[in-house]
């Protein structure tokens, strides 16, 4: 028993001094009491529940448990805005790379594309059921949202619709979509473990990634929009040709399933947010990853006891993530 | 008020209906109103969740010897919405072991298999565990279920005795956010000895035409 314990004890400590060991610095940027009652944990049942960073680092914008939709300024964690969407709930959100739009999915199946510094809505778009996803363009010109039965892409300037692309089947899939830093592309998970990269502004099928066995559940492009970053519940992260739609090269293994991807703006890193144990709930405990892409070896670490990382984005050379437990909502940089 | 019959005299009449049979206008008639009446609800669908797996093993068997849990037996028929039997129709089903957890690196309970000519098919597995760290997630068995001309179905299989509906899944469906309507859930038979005590839920599966 005594050394069982030890070797527990032993065991215990190697794992908190994990962050340590791994992590150039992690610092607490900011830190913010949200109002009572707020969680940053979804209770359950909690469907809505959303939480984004944008690509610049410069906002995230929340969707709790109080049916208030919040804009906060990164890296300090001010809130800027906030919309009570009681009469309407929000039931996705989806900040643009620059921060300036913030798309709101409604439960009243509309779209509400909203300008961040004035506050205003600027866009409205009706949707025919309920939107499992949305996402805008890195150049503010296009707005990808998908419903159970479908995906449609708009031209946000005209408000004309460009494309309809017919999922699969009606299957309440979970999707996820993500367009590439050069605007040119749209990859999109179907329910059928396969990831189809599309022309964004014609909807034409360029190619289709067949060689995973499960669904994944995070996109994200390379900086040069040539390589697509992928990972799920297979714990790892795999790296997929977007020319060929092939497997190029796949990341050691993890134990967790990794629920959020961030290439950085340099092609050199991807940030992996990783849930603990192997579920998929929103807010598990989290462990974020920063891997390397040249040597396949994970550069820093980020690991605290009971906070689950919201999401995170690369800004002058470091990782900004958020995240958080109960009432606590942090900022932390990664470097 | 028209009758439906008096409907099809008219479009007869007037030319939107043609009867190209021996039979006489009216024994169709009637063999249309039969025909029409054996519509059949398509099984609504339900998530496929994060946990599907390409490429699963052709087998009936998903339980091996000793394996915790109850052992299950899942069967049923596979049909059109218009009731005719899906000879050609392939079904495959993942689910989570006893203590709630899927096999992620292998294929333990998951299993695809081709129904017989009568469109039948039967499953042994075991009770599929709550999530452990999700109880509020109902007990379930996922199917994606695939014919030639026919939409593919994917939905989920639920059973009335799991403690979250409390006796009484009609009520109660809505305690999981996943179960969307209760016609997924299906009653459970207990058979055998207490020692040898197994369970069997009869699953029919409705799919629609292309």
């Amino acid at each position: 028993m005594i050394c069982r314990g030890s070797a527990a004890v032993v065991a215990i400590l190697l794992f908190v001094s994990l962050p340590a060991l791994f992590a150039l610095t992690v610092r607490q940027e900011g830190r913010v009491t949200l109002p009572a009652g707020v969680s940053v944990s979804p209770p359950p049942g909690r469907a809505n529940f959303s939480a984004v960073v944008s690509r610049n680092a410069g906002f995230l914008a929340t969707n709790f448990n109080d049916n208030v939709v919040r804009v906060w300024a990164l890296p300090s964690g001010k809130l800027v805005h906030t919309l009570d969407t009681t009469a309407d709930p929000a039931t996705k959100l989806h900040l643009s790379d620059d921060g300036r739009l913030l798309a709101i999915a409604y439960k009243s199946w509309t779209i509400k594309v909203w300008d961040v510094a004035s506050w205003k809505v600027q866009q409205e778009f009706a949707t025919s059921s309920g939107v499992r996803v949305l996402a805008i363009s890195p150049d503010n010109h296009l707005l990808v949202f998908a419903t159970d039965h479908d995906k449609q892409i708009w031209e946000l300037p005209t408000q004309t619709r460009l494309v309809v692309l017919h999922t699969p089947f009606d299957c309440y899939c979970l999707m996820y979509l993500a367009f590439s830093p050069d605007d040119t592309m749209l990859a999109s998970t179907d329910g059928d473990t396969a990831i189809r990269i599309y022309d964004a502004h014609t909807g034409t099928l360029r190619s289709t990634a067949s060689d995973l066995l499960l669904e994944s559940l995070a996109l994200d492009f390379s900086s040069d929009s040539k390589s697509l970053f992928v990972g799920g519940p297979d714990q790892s992260i795999s790296v997929i040709d977007v020319l060929t739609g092939k497997l190029r090269d796949t990341m050691p293994k993890q134990s967790g399933t990794v629920r959020g991807l961030v290439a950085s703006g340099d092609g050199k890193q991807i940030a992996g947010i990783y849930n603990l144990p192997k579920r998929f709930d929103d807010a598990s405990i989290s462990v974020v990853l920063l891997w390397d892409l040249g040597t396949r070896s994970v550069r820093a670490r980020f690991e605290q006891p009971g906070i689950a990382v919201l999401g995170g984005a690369f800004a002058g050379g470091r990782f900004l993530l958020v995240g958080g437990s109960g009432d606590k909502l942090s900022i932390w940089s990664l470097q | 008020m028209f009758t439906r019959r008096a409907i099809l005299r008219k479009c007869l009449a007037l030319g939107s209906l043609t009867v190209a049979s021996s039979s006489s206008a009216e024994t169709m008639f009637a063999a249309f109103q039969d025909r029409e009446k054996q519509l059949r609800k398509p099984t609504p669908p339900n998530s496929l969740g994060p946990f599907y797996k390409r490429l699963a093993p052709t087998t009936a068997t998903l339980r091996a010897p000793g394996d915790p849990g109850l052992p299950l037996s899942l069967s049923g028929q596979v049909l059109d919405t218009r009731g005719d039997v899906l000879p050609d129709a392939t079904i495959e089903i993942w689910q989570t072991d006893h203590f709630g957890y899927y096999d992620l690196d292998g294929y333990r309970y998951r299993g695809k298999l081709p129904v017989d000519a009568s469109g039948q098919y039967k499953i042994e597995t075991v009770m599929p565990g709550h999530y452990p760290d999700l109880s509020r997630l109902c007990q379930h068995v996922h199917y994606l279920v695939t014919a030639p001309g026919h939409k593919t179905l994917v939905t989920e299989l639920y059973f009335a005795t799991d403690p979250a509906f409390e006796g009484d899944p009609q009520k109660n469906f809505t305690r999981d956010p996943g179960v969307h309507t209760p016609e997924l859930i299906r009653p459970v038979v207990l058979a055998g000895e207490p020692e040898a005590i197994h369970a069997a839920v009869t699953f029919e599966l409705c799919l629609e035409r292309l």
